[in-house]
């Protein structure tokens, strides 16, 4: 029998639905610092943060019943996490450019991450143009190139069609583009 | 495996916080009949409206055709003001509430998002006009009618609007 480390998110979420609690605490340790640093970047609030991942991790566990397993369940919690992070913002519960958000960006890329990135987004200093677009084409490019996302997947983390998804990318890049020149940094 | 070691095999404060909650029973999972039930609903809304929007479009499309008969339909022109004054338009909020609920079912609990929202209201409204043009050519949709549209433009001039005396106009 394979070890649970072993399984896909599928297979382990098939477990969590027969009442296995443990296979979740593995769901759990796949996910959170994934969608830790993917909520810092959409509300700016490292505490906030937490607070909203850890209800995202609550929200899957009571839901998981209604996952449809022949789609994948990383958009799924992804898309639980995006609806937390904007009650959230909604709530009003954000937003500073506190310290901890710099070290929770510092410590969850990893350079692979970045090595695959657009070269010609590649740049660190383009982190404070991406914060400067507006939310929709930040989280369109930060999933795409921080989370290795397809458009397909980045539709069904946003609820919208993945042409959408496709033209706020292009608007993003583009937008982002300005910024950087007008701030100086030459993409 | 004991509660306990499940949630020490938790390897963060968060990880622990979550598990400590779905172990205490705190958290629980919803049935899979929730789901279900969530899935028969947004079918029900969908064809709910769809029934509501063709039901309309009988209507009116039995209204334009009264007016633009060929043949005389003395009695069905006579009463069209009692028709219009009759008009359902109960139904017309029912079809756009109806509307709106299956959209957003669809929208929230489906993978209707993945097509943009005006295609899929203009196929359902689409659709539900050709059934409720069907409808109408048919006999249906009206009502304790017990006869088509048919009737009431091609009555006889012995039997002038007999079919639109009767009805959904009542």
């Amino acid at each position: 029998m394979r070890k649970i480390t072993e399984l896909s998110d599928e297979e382990i979420i098939a477990l969590v639905r027969g009442d296995d609690v443990d296979a979740y605490g593995e769901i759990m340790a796949r996910y959170e610092s994934k969608l830790t640093r993917y909520v810092v970047y959409l509300i700016h609030d490292a505490m906030v943060a937490n607070d909203v991942v850890q209800e995202t991790f609550i929200k899957t566990y009571k839901n998981v019943q209604g996952f449809n397993p022949k789609y994948k369940f990383s958009s799924w919690i992804y898309r639980i996490a995006h609806n937390e992070a904007m009650n959230a913002i909604k709530m009003d519960k954000h937003i500073t450019h506190d310290l901890d958000v710099e070290e929770v960006r510092e410590a969850a890329y990893e350079t692979t991450t970045i090595r695959d990135i657009d070269r010609s987004i590649l740049k660190n200093d383009m982190q404070a143009c991406l914060d400067s677009i507006d939310l929709k084409y930040r989280e369109v490019l930060m999933l795409q190139y921080y989370e290795h996302m397809k458009y397909d997947e980045i539709a069904d983390v946003l609820h919208v069609p993945p042409a959408t998804v496709g033209v706020w990318a292009a608007r993003g890049k583009s937008k982002l583009r300005v910024l950087c020149e007008k701030k100086g940094v030459h993409l | 495996m004991t509660k306990q070691k499940k949630t020490q095999s938790a390897t963060t404060p968060m990880q622990q916080a979550v598990l400590k909650r779905i172990e205490s029973g705190e958290v629980r999972m919803k049935s899979r009949v929730y789901f279900v039930l969530l899935t028969a609903l947004t079918i029900l809304a969908t064809v709910a409206a769809g029934l509501v929007i063709s039901y309309l479009v009988s209507i009116v499309t039995f209204i334009i055709r009264i007016q633009t008969a060929n043949t005389p339909a003395l009695g069905a022109r006579a009463n069209l003001s009692e028709a219009l004054a009759n008009f359902p338009w109960w139904a017309v909020v029912l079809a756009v509430g109806l509307v709106a609920v299956a959209l957003w079912l669809m929208r929230t609990h489906g993978r209707m998002y993945r097509h943009k929202t005006s295609i899929v209201l203009l196929v359902l409204v689409a659709s539900s006009v050709i059934l409720g043009v069907g409808m109408s050519y048919a006999g249906i949709g009206h009502p304790e009618s017990g006869m088509g549209v048919n009737h009431s433009t091609e009555q006889s001039p012995h039997d002038p609007g007999n079919g639109a005396r009767r009805g959904w106009m009542k």
